[in-house]
């Protein structure tokens, strides 16, 4: 009935029939976004950034990835297995997939879309055999875009484009082995001379290495302690993780409140000292917290030598020497 | 009134299908956006929204994460109860936290390139990553510009000096130098860029000799909220390339630290 009234109305009104016809086409427009614009802007989300998973040989295992399309625009993606090379902290994704234990489908991964707003969990099995390498295993799972067929029509046909294609990785470290590890971490190197300047800063870079073969985590304090067994400097080290058979350098934490985080964020500091004078033997004390909460203590030992006024003493005994010698002998 | 009649009940089929075209349509399309449940013996892609159960614990000097199941856990133990990244009074690694990378336009458009002249475009990077580990942003390209049926292209840009490539970004104003090259500035940024006006190559995944691996462009070991940076593309005409419309893909990897 309305329809009627309103159809009858619009039969003797051309001008507000063509008025009408036009918003209606520009509210099509608008409510139908041309495929081509569809994927201008990525905005992904991966939990977790970085997994760990231990696998008992012959059992196996289930790990989740969450991604969230947190954009407007729905994502296509396909994911991806790779290796990573630990360097840092750093993970570097390869191009190849080396660790076979994943029960990946032949036929590969199938791209799927993710519409705005919405979640998806990847559940993916690792499954070592029964005689499988006791070892740690470093792989990323990537989340690649994939580009739809009509995406480059939104740029004319004349002009000069690129198009970018964003992938998003989650990290899984994966342990093949029987029993937890006992934890075996050293510092393997102090980063300081046996011998410092009075005069100057205090500088050190430990080194720390995980004889296990599985990952743990590192932290605890490095301190400089004066022979009357006094601190007089002391700084928490910044927590990490030390993937198995691992070796990374050790930072200082600082505590930097202008991030937007507002509880602030750790981020790393070289470890330096910077005193008046010191003079004598000193000892680098660094402390480590195990993952059961006990601590073990490595040290060593450097002397604190005003080296330049020393070196000014040598240049004036040498000159000294040498004008004796030349003046017996002539 | 015959016509008047025709012309109402004409009128009345627009304004009907009209109609019916705005209520059908969006969910036509959504449809074709909505996503596939693959399920097998070994995976599962499984859409819809997911309660996990997590959380932060916090107390006078530290804040734990805790969460239900394996697979959010630590190294090798559950949060809160190992206690594997309680360290010097505080734990700080939000490992169930999301990582979030956007790219603020995937179709960047050259223009028309002429010589003696430099096209740019420019998008925005964006990073969040709560976990201790920071992240790593990777990139490289297709291939250098080339027409589609890669019978022409557009080298990658050497830069001002002859001293650019896609390890490290020089000085490349000069606009009788054509190529194509990019340039990133904001948080995080490798340290080769020095200006706006210091570009690289994109390393070139079809280069076989050498192979070219991915360069990094943003980077921490820290944790990282809301990092931005800006990459600005350039190309530019050396005056030798045939007319035709050049295009690549360049691929941005985002992976978290650890």
């Amino acid at each position: 009935m309305i329809i009627d009234k309103i159809s009858r109305y619009l039969a003797n009104k051309p001008l507000i029939r063509a008025k009408l016809l036009l918003y209606i086409l520009l509210a099509l427009l608008v409510a139908h976004p041309s495929p081509s614009s569809a994927q201008s802007v990525f905005d992904l989300s991966i939990t977790p950034p970085v997994a760990f998973l231990r696998v008992r040989p012959g059992t196996s295992a289930t790990h989740i990835v969450t991604l969230e399309n947190t954009g407007q625009t729905a994502l296509t993606l396909k994911p991806k297995f790779v290796d990573f090379i630990p360097n840092q902290g750093k993970a570097i994704p390869q191009a190849e997939l080396t660790f076979s234990y994943l029960d990946l489908p032949t036929q590969g991964f199938a791209a799927v879309t993710l519409p705005p707003g919405r979640k998806s969990q990847l559940s993916i099995k690792v499954t070592p055999p029964r005689d499988a390498i006791e070892k740690e295993y470093y792989l990323t799972i990537l989340f690649e875009s994939v580009l739809p067929q009509n995406e480059t029509a939104a740029i004319p046909n004349t002009n000069n484009s690129t198009n970018v294609l964003p992938s998003i990785g989650s990290n899984l470290i994966v342990l093949v082995s029987q029993t937890d590890q006992d934890t075996n971490l050293s510092i393997t190197e102090f980063g300081i001379g046996p011998i410092v300047d009075s005069f100057r800063p205090i500088n050190f870079s430990p080194s720390i290495t995980n004889q296990s073969i599985q990952a743990t985590s590192a932290s605890g304090s490095a301190k400089l302690i004066n022979w009357h067994g006094d601190s007089i400097y002391e700084q928490n080290i910044m927590p990490m993780v030390v993937l198995g058979q691992e070796t990374r350098k050790l930072y200082g934490a600082n505590l930097d409140e202008t991030s937007t985080n507002p509880d602030g964020i750790l981020t790393p500091i070289e470890f330096i000292f910077t005193p008046k004078f010191l003079l004598g033997p000193y000892q680098l004390e660094i402390e480590l917290i195990n993952p059961d909460l006990s601590t073990q203590k490595f040290q060593q030992a450097f002397f604190a030598l005003p080296i330049s006024v020393l070196f000014i003493g040598l240049i004036f005994g040498l000159t000294q020497l040498a004008w004796y010698l030349l003046k017996s002998r002539t | 009134m015959r016509l008047n009649h025709k012309k109402t009940a004409h009128w009345r089929w627009i304004f009907v299908l009209a109609l019916t075209q705005l209520i059908i349509l969006p969910s036509f399309f959504v449809n074709q956006v909505l996503a596939e449940n693959l399920e097998s013996d070994s995976y599962i892609i499984q859409f819809g929204n997911f309660n996990i159960t997590s959380g932060e614990k916090s107390g006078d000097t530290y804040t734990v994460t805790d969460t239900v199941g394996q697979s959010f856990a630590g190294p090798y133990g559950e949060y809160g109860v190992s206690n594997y990244f309680l360290g010097s009074g505080f734990q700080y690694i939000y490992q169930i936290k999301p990582f979030r990378f956007v790219i603020s336009n995937t179709n960047i458009n050259l223009g028309l390139l002429t010589a003696q002249a430099h096209n740019t475009a420019a998008h925005t990077l964006l990073v969040n990553a709560p976990n201790a580990g920071g992240y790593t942003i990777y990139t490289y390209e297709a291939h250098p510009l080339q027409t589609i049926d890669g019978s022409n292209a557009i080298p990658d840009t050497t830069c001002d000096n002859n001293d650019c490539d896609e390890t490290v970004a020089a000085l490349w104003q000069d606009t009788t130098v054509g190529g194509f090259g990019f340039n990133v500035q904001g948080a995080d940024v490798a340290s080769d860029f020095i200006s706006s006006d210091h570009f690289r190559q994109f390393a070139n995944k079809a280069a076989t000799s050498p192979v070219e691996p991915m360069e990094a462009i943003m980077s921490t070991t820290s944790a990282a909220f809301e990092r931005q940076s800006t990459v600005t593309y350039k190309a530019g005409l050396s005056g030798s390339e045939a007319a035709g419309r050049y295009q690549t893909s360049v691929i941005y990897v985002a992976v978290p630290g650890y």
